[in-house]
């Protein structure tokens, strides 16, 4: 006759077998899968890159004058922007260059417009499409400017932001 | 319970029993594949790139103890100023590199520190204390951590091509990397050429010795104005970008033209450079500089220094005048006024030279001291120059 | 359930043990890639640059000896653009920083909601 006092140790080691093979399933399907690009570590290392670029073009090269990029933006100065900016952002220290590319705008306070926030484009060194992953940063300068461009009163003293987004390829 | 001691095994057991452990075999050696992406170190290269890059570029730095063979934590020195040999003599007093100018001014290098970081040697003696070496030195001082990173960190400046480093060849790939746009600081000059000391440098001797005159020429450091007063600096915050300190800045003074100073002669007519004096009034020749321990003082285009005084000078002298080595941080604190004084004696006599003008020679006795401040018509001040700094960790 | 027998029992916990185990080195591994992340995050989410670009702003205009009219727009542009483009709530000193003994003192704060700064300055 067929009984069943002989299974339990087999139905027991059946089980414990199930379980093992089932968590190690479920742990080796868990793992996730981290791309260089989650970790936005690329992402750091170009906003220090920028933000270091954009203060040290605000920095006056000796004791009397204005810093380059207060004179760019006073005087619109698109090209001397890119060629600065640039050199800043693509010198290395071996003998080959970067290849980053740039859109920089201006933000001011728009007083004749309520309080609020206008901005115009300042340079670019390419449009950027929906595929780039820009870093935004951004410089404080004071200049001696008419804003918005082109009212009627005298150029005053004024506290502007420039942004600038910087992607690599 | 029942229990079986005839030491039997059952069949269903073994069944068991087997597939257990057919199954444990089986997921014990799938699990270590899981393992092996994993590298505790390589995880944070990035991070230490990142923090070994704020140290350098926006930190001074900072003299003091260190521990650790050979230097056992015993210094006294103090303050950021590690890169003065007067400060931190040895690289047992540099408890920390920093190379930015001040904690205000991020980014901005000094040239001086710049130079002492970067001067090293691979694995020196562990006993020796004055050359720094690669790696260890290094890693106390900047790197940090327990774990033993391999670096290199490489400075470049902008328009020329040699590119200093410190460390071993960057590997092909898995290394941490950052990259900083920084500014350098150079030193401020004076050049006194042959048309500023005919307009205001230029008289008769003031000291006749005999048959021929002394004069003196003195150049006046005015600690308080140049430590205060920083005018036309137009950031409040970063001055120190701008000033002259002569304690902490390297000074150049170049003084040419001396043999155009003589209408009827030849220019192979010399003076005689007797002498030059560090003194806290414009007339007490006190305290002499120079005598066998001159570094600094280059005679007529010569590139090695001067050794003795006194020597003969034909056309110019420069002063290449290491930070503190003449004018230390305590004197110009203590005495506002510093003047050093050069001593030429002249023996050019009267009828081999232009009637009119006797034997004029370059000489402050008339017109005062020259002033090395902040009036950029005289002095060139202190100018930034672009670069990039590259730390690589692995 | 007296005549149950339970002798292999012992089979089945060593398979729970074993799984259990699996499941806490899955959470390890977990934690171990995500740490890279986090550090790269944690430098980008500090205002560092924020921080200092107000500083050196704002002790600029009120260093430069401007009019009152004129500094006030500075520091209303800085107010507005602070709030808007950077997040943050930037509170400036009244029209006139004061001054004491030769020294000028500006109070600046800054906070943008998940980092505050506050900072007397005085002039050197």
């Amino acid at each position: 006759m067929v009984d069943t006092s002989g299974q339990l140790y087999t139905i027991e080691g059946i089980a414990a077998a199930l379980i093992m093979l089932i968590s190690a399933y479920l742990v080796v399907n868990a793992t996730s899968v981290y791309t260089p690009g989650d970790t936005h570590i690329n992402d750091m290392q170009l906003e220090v890159l920028g933000s270091d670029a954009l203060q040290v073009m605000n920095t006056p090269v000796n004791g009397s004058s204005e810093s380059p990029l207060q004179e760019i933006v006073e005087n619109d100065d698109a090209s001397t922007f890119n060629t600065t900016f640039l050199n800043y952002v693509n010198n290395k220290t071996g003998s080959e260059m970067d290849n980053l590319h740039y859109t920089a705008n201006i933000a001011y306070r728009n007083i004749t417009d309520g309080d609020t926030i206008w901005s115009y484009p300042l340079a670019s060194n390419r449009n950027m499409t929906a595929g780039d992953h820009p870093v935004r940063v951004t410089e404080w300068v004071i200049v001696d400017k008419t804003l918005p461009p082109g009212a009627p009163y005298p150029p005053t003293e004024r506290a502007v932001l420039v942004e600038v987004l910087l992607w690599r390829d | 319970m029942i229990h079986n001691e005839k030491g039997n095994l059952s069949v269903d057991f073994l069944a068991g029993f087997t597939i257990f452990i057919l199954a444990f075999i089986w997921v014990a050696t799938m699990i270590p594949s899981l393992l092996v992406g994993l590298n505790a170190h390589s995880i944070d290269y990035n991070a230490v790139a990142y923090r070994t890059s704020v140290i350098l570029a926006e930190d001074p730095g900072a003299a003091g103890p260190v521990s650790g063979a050979p230097c056992f934590g015993i210094s006294s020195a103090s303050g950021s100023a590690w890169e003065s040999t007067v400060t931190a003599p040895t690289k047992c007093d540099i408890a920390r590199f920093g190379l930015a100018v001040s904690k205000d001014t991020p980014n901005v290098l000094d040239e001086n520190k710049v130079n002492r970081f970067f001067c090293w040697t691979e694995s020196a003696d562990p006993n020796d204390k004055t050359n720094l070496s690669y790696p260890d030195d290094y890693r106390k001082r900047a790197i940090f951590g327990d774990y033993p990173y391999r670096f290199n960190i490489s400075l470049r400046m902008d328009g020329e091509n040699t590119t200093r480093y410190v460390g071993e060849a960057i590997p092909e790939e898995d290394y941490g990397y950052i990259r900083r746009a920084v500014l350098v600081k150079g030193p401020s000059n004076a050049t006194i050429d042959e048309n500023l000391i005919k307009e205001k440098y230029w008289s008769n001797g003031t000291v006749m010795q005999g048959n021929y005159s002394e004069d003196r020429f003195t150049i006046h450091f005015n600690g308080t104005q140049l430590l205060k007063d920083c005018t036309n600096v137009p950031h409040e915050i970063n001055y120190r970008n701008y000033q002259i300190d002569p304690s902490l800045d390297t000074t150049v003074i170049n003084i040419t033209g001396l043999d155009t100073l003589y209408y009827d002669s030849p220019s192979s007519t010399t003076t005689n450079l007797t002498g030059i004096f560090l003194s806290t009034s414009p007339t007490a020749m006190t305290g002499r500089l120079f005598n066998d321990k001159n570094t600094f003082t280059f005679i007529d285009g010569n590139s090695t220094p001067v050794g003795t005084l006194p020597a003969n000078v034909t056309s110019n002298i420069s002063l290449v005048i290491p930070p503190g080595a003449v004018i230390s941080e305590s004197t110009l604190r203590t005495n506002p006024h510093v003047y050093l004084t050069l001593i030429f004696k002249n023996t050019n006599t009267v009828p081999t030279i232009n009637s009119t003008y006797g034997n004029w020679y370059i000489n402050s006795s008339e017109s005062g001291p020259f002033e090395y401040d902040y009036n950029a018509a005289n002095v060139t001040q202190p100018q930034l120059h672009s670069g990039v700094l590259e730390v690589a960790v692995w | 359930m007296a005549g149950l027998n339970d002798e292999a029992q012992w089979i089945v916990l060593m398979g729970f043990v074993v799984s259990f185990s699996l499941f806490f080195l899955a959470m390890i591994l977990n934690q171990s890639v995500v740490v890279g992340q986090t550090t790269a995050e944690a430098v980008s989410e500090f205002p560092k640059d924020d921080i200092r670009g107000i500083r050196e702003v704002t002790i600029e205009s009120q260093m430069m000896n401007l009019p009152d009219a004129d500094r006030k727009l500075v520091q209303n542009d800085i107010r507005v653009l602070s709030m808007s483009r950077q997040n943050a709530i930037v509170n400036l000193p009244l029209p006139s920083p004061t001054m004491i003994g030769g020294y000028t003192y500006i109070d600046i704060h800054y906070n943008n909601g998940v980092t505050a700064y506050n900072e007397t300055w005085r002039s050197p």
